[in-house]
């Protein structure tokens, strides 16, 4: 398997332009695809940050189609657990991971899968940056709606480059709801929610490592010869790995990545590379040193998330994570 | 205790976790300057960010937009280094990160097609705009360059 097989796109950064069975592709207006796609934009105006901007009627049309059972399905998952911020960064990001699930072992995204991605997507890269900051706790619940909207409308989350987010208030303040909120259980796919949980440790422990790269790079050489290196400065990397590097950037440590989950269920593969910085800042060539941690402890959650579909190398995994 | 404190890990990964925190941005005895230069290139506008800090600090360019524009025309911009640049409503994306090194000093130049057609002179101005939910230290250290404007003339 090479970072150019099916199975490993999905995983890497261009799973946005990966098409569901309406032919739309993921990322919408981030992917190329998106060009030739059937496309349904409008003028809106809201009552918030957005003021007037450009809205993509056509996603927000899937999302519509299958609108009730998607706020049941998140509602549902892990409903067994604490309702906590941890628990709702799960299910953002659960939500966004399905589709990529599904395509990495050859099946068609569904409609719904690919309305579910789009839905969560915002709101997973909002409570990631709210837990690194610390203005979230992920032990602990998640506001209401007024805090909800402060947040948004502060930090212009509902703007994006080309389009603003085209929900209504009533559909955002439900998803937020839906996020935070307990229901039916769905007759679950086990197999699902452990690669989805893989993944996240996964993308955590390159955001990392392209943390603790950008703090040992001396030089554009360096990006040449280390897998960190380039991951710490790649324009175009996961969105996890993006949070944690724009936290690092704003002073914060690269333990900071724990933060993301609760107390009790910091990964212990993550557990493992923080134990292991010690070597990496002891070394005589710290990158070198961090090449070898990161990869020895990816190990594991990749063969983990790859159980099914052979396991890659966790270097794999480090090369779609940058290649576009 | 802290968050990252009930996390609960060992002495030697939280000092190690340490030595690898950035400078920040906005630290009280570190100062960040940055300033605008917009010249005429031949055919072309040039626009040059200039980043001076008092010591090593982190700035992340990445997640800032630059819009430049000639009345109220926008200029398109753009950087042969970075192939993601794109156009946006804030303007286009700078980047990639930058760590200022202990000489503390670094720039990032864009270029776009001379706008004023046949006239020597043309008043441009410049806004830069932190990309969308970016964070409150860059958006402080930038606010002394938000709104630049000025003649550019030929050379």
């Amino acid at each position: 398997m090479t970072s150019s097989s099916p199975e490993l796109v999905a995983f890497g950064v261009a799973h946005p332009e990966l098409l569901d069975e309406d032919g739309r592709p993921l990322g919408e207006v981030s992917a190329a695809a998106y060009e030739t796609c059937p496309r349904h934009e409008e003028q809106r105006r809201f009552r918030d940050a957005r003021g007037e901007g450009l809205v993509n009627l056509a996603a927000l049309a899937q999302i519509h189609q299958g609108w009730s059972s998607l706020l049941e399905t998140l509602r549902g998952w892990e409903s067994e657990s604490a309702a906590t911020a941890g628990r709702a960064l799960r299910r953002a990001h659960r939500a966004t991971f399905r589709a990529r699930w599904r395509a990495a072992r050859g099946r068609p995204i569904r409609r719904e899968d690919a309305a579910l991605f789009k839905l969560c997507l915002g709101f997973g890269h909002l409570l990631r940056a709210k837990l690194l900051d610390e203005t979230l706790d992920a032990d602990a619940p998640l506001p209401g709606a007024p805090d909800l909207w402060r947040w948004l409308d502060e930090g212009r989350w509902l703007i994006g480059d080309q389009q603003v987010c085209a929900g209504s208030r009533t559909q955002i303040e439900r998803t937020w709801e839906a996020l935070t909120g307990s229901g039916t259980p769905p007759a679950d796919d086990e197999e699902e929610r452990l690669a989805a949980g893989a993944m996240i440790e996964l993308e955590s422990l390159a955001g990392v490592a392209a943390c603790v790269a950008r703090a040992l790079v001396r030089s554009p050489a360096d990006e040449a010869r280390s897998r960190a290196a380039r991951l710490a400065f790649a324009p175009k990397v996961p969105r996890l790995v993006e949070d944690l590097r724009q936290a690092h950037a704003a002073g914060a440590s690269p333990l900071a990545a724990a933060l993301l989950f609760e107390s009790e269920r910091v990964p212990a593969s993550l557990r493992a590379m923080f134990e292991r910085l010690v070597e990496v800042r002891d070394a005589e060539d710290g990158l070198e040193a961090l090449d070898r941690v990161v990869l020895e402890v990816m190990a594991e959650p990749a063969a983990r998330l790859f159980a099914r579909a052979g396991a890659p190398s966790a270097g794999v995994l480090l090369d779609v994570f940058v290649a576009g | 205790m802290s968050k990252l404190g009930r996390r609960r890990f060992s002495a030697g990964a939280l000092a190690a976790g340490a030595a690898f925190v950035l400078p920040r941005v906005a630290r009280a005895h570190a100062t960040l300057t940055p300033s605008l230069v917009a010249r005429r290139h031949g055919d072309a506008l040039e626009v040059t960010l200039r980043l001076r800090a008092s010591e090593r600090v982190s700035v992340p360019t990445h997640a800032l937009a630059l819009d430049v524009r000639v009345g109220s025309r926008a200029v398109a911009m753009s950087n042969p280094e970075f192939d993601f640049m794109r156009r946006s409503r804030a303007g286009y994306r700078l980047g990639p990160p930058i760590t200022l090194t202990s000489e503390a000093r670094d720039y990032v130049q864009l270029r776009g097609p001379w706008p004023g057609g046949d006239r020597e002179r043309v008043h441009v101005t410049i806004a830069i705009h932190p990309r969308a939910a970016h964070q409150p230290t860059v958006r402080d250290a930038f606010a002394s360059v938000a709104g630049w404007s000025g003649d550019v003339e030929l050379a």
